[in-house]
């Protein structure tokens, strides 16, 4: 029973990594850039609801939309203002990554600028209750990350599989020169897909502020890389591989900590990081694909 | 006024003149022919037509507006629509897919009604459904049409390619060797093709080819280039006989 109770709560924390993850996953999947500020987009989230629910007094169904669309705004505004230009005229990859590691170091000074450095309790975002499923105890937390992540997965599929901008999304993935010439305005794909996967963290920064309630400058650096390694995991670009990744990652934890050693957790991950890179580069549900010479 | 125009088109590539001085003219409904040796920059022109290269000099025109500095998703929703040389279709989407893709400019449901699927998006998306099955229905190709792209033999993704550049409407059709890579029958069915397309759609067709049968039967005039220049324009039969284009050819 302990051992399935420890599962769960690994699944539970896996759908905060999964959720983060997707983020990494889309832009990847459309620009080829690991956009390493995508850890710092959570930061951005937790602050956005501290600010509302704490500063402004304002209820909790404020927060979530507020942290949202502050977040896919930031996402947006990451590409257009240190993205962009490199994008449209076909920089090398290395100064994309080194510009996303600017951005990330850029985000958590300035808010550590304007809220200290110190950590700040989050207030209590849904009533924290136990959940007694037969004989298997489960904080609420833990149930509400896997149901909201599910959900989020089934709503990204589905606008990806069957709605105009996500057609538009899989068709500048393929081939953004073809895609163009097919009357598709890349670059707005490409702001969507910022969007898109901005709001995604900024849901995940609601769940984990809801199950960890602190929040500090910095706390994207570990998430994010985490998040990152749970896309590598499953695929990086596939949508349901940054899932599984996400929650094979979260009980690997989980596991780790009810069964080995706590300050062993991140050493299990990397380590199964580099076991994947090993064994299956392309990842649990990549596609292998052939570099044209 | 010509539907396309081009005057003095030059672009430079490094130290390179590979297109240069081109002047050009298609009218509506008119299927006309670029030929010349390799590398004598066909390519290279319908990629400037299309906005994927900035042209160093000269002026392109389409019904009389500008096109230059537009870019190449606005030029094909202005009304050019273009095949490539090496298929370029979307491997991984359904043959309807590729079609529909090309549509879904003139859609009009957003993404929340498209997530709900409520029923503005439902209608939609059935008439779109069934242009596109209209539209494979030109080449028979109406039982392929949920099949991967990546699976269809080589000759009906040509053909794939020809109807996703027509989904979008084109007021110009721009084929990158549309007989590239097919056999002499192929090649004879695709002639009957291009002119049908014509007849039905309305559309001007601007073509590059090597198969010279095809070029000969089909173009209503021609184009050659060598070297990034026009050595000479007029109808197969004058092309034929130009000492010029056989020096290209042949070598002199």
């Amino acid at each position: 029973m302990d051992f399935i109770t420890q599962v769960i709560n690994g699944l539970g924390l896996g759908s905060i990594y999964a959720l983060v993850a997707l983020g990494y996953s889309m832009v990847y999947g459309i620009v080829q850039l690991i956009n390493f500020a995508h850890g710092d987009i959570i930061m951005v989230g937790g602050y956005s609801v501290y600010l509302v629910m704490v500063i402004y007094g304002l209820p909790v169904w404020v927060a979530i939309p507020v942290s949202i669309i502050v977040c896919a705004l930031a996402g947006m505004l990451i590409e257009r203002v240190a993205y962009h230009r490199l994008l449209i005229h076909n920089a090398a990859r290395i100064s994309l990554l080194i510009t996303a590691l600017g951005v990330s170091i850029f985000l958590q000074n300035l808010f550590m600028l304007i809220f200290g450095s110190d950590p700040k309790s989050m207030p209590t975002i849904f009533p924290a209750e136990l959940i007694k499923l037969g004989s298997l105890e489960l904080a609420s937390s833990t149930v509400i990350n896997i149901v909201v992540s599910v959900l989020m997965m089934m709503g990204l599929q589905l606008l990806v599989d069957k709605s105009k901008i996500g057609k538009a999304m899989q068709a500048t993935s393929e081939d953004a020169g073809a895609a163009k010439l097919m009357g598709i305005n890349t670059n707005k794909v490409v702001l969507m897909t910022f969007a898109i996967g901005s709001a995604l963290a900024a849901v995940g920064a609601v769940l984990y502020s809801n199950t960890y309630p602190q929040i500090k400058p910095d706390m994207g650096n570990l998430l994010g890389i985490k998040a990152f390694i749970a896309a590598v995991l499953g695929g990086i670009g596939s949508i349901p591989g940054a899932m599984l990744g996400g929650y094979i990652l979260g009980v690997a934890e989980s596991l780790t900590k009810a069964y080995i050693s706590t300050t062993l957790t991140d050493a299990v991950v990397f380590g199964i990081l580099i076991l994947m890179l090993l064994v299956k580069p392309s990842g649990l549900m990549g596609k292998n694909r052939k570099e044209k010479v | 006024m010509h539907l396309l125009e081009t005057k003095d088109l030059g672009i430079v590539f490094g130290g390179l003149q590979a297109l240069n001085d081109l002047h050009l003219a298609v009218d509506a409904k008119e299927i006309v022919g670029l030929i010349g040796p390799n590398g004598a920059g066909k390519t290279t022109v319908f990629n400037l037509l299309t906005g994927v290269y900035a042209p160093s000099g000269g002026a392109i025109r389409l019904e009389g507006q500008s096109i230059l500095g537009k870019k190449p998703f606005q030029i094909n929703r202005t009304g050019v629509a273009r095949t490539f040389q090496n298929i370029r279709l979307f491997k991984h989407m359904t043959v309807a897919d590729n079609i529909k893709l090309a549509m879904n400019q003139n859609m009009k449901y957003n993404v929340v009604s498209g997530m709900l699927r409520l029923p503005s998006y439902w209608k939609e998306e059935r008439a779109i459904d069934r242009k596109a099955r209209e539209l494979l229905a030109i080449f028979d190709m109406e039982d392929l049409a949920d099949q991967m792209s990546a699976n269809l033999p080589y000759g009906q993704q040509r053909k794939l390619e020809i109807l996703r550049a027509l989904a979008s409407k084109p007021k110009l059709l721009l084929l990158d060797e549309p007989a590239a890579g097919m056999n002499p029958t192929e090649t004879h069915d695709l002639m009957e093709v291009i002119r049908s397309i014509r007849d039905r759609f309305n559309v001007a067709i601007l073509l590059i080819e090597h198969d010279m049968s095809l070029v000969m039967n089909v173009c209503e005039r021609l184009y050659v280039l060598d070297y990034g220049n026009l050595i000479a324009e007029g109808t197969p039969e004058e092309i034929r006989n130009n000492d010029k284009v056989i020096a290209a050819y042949l070598g002199s």
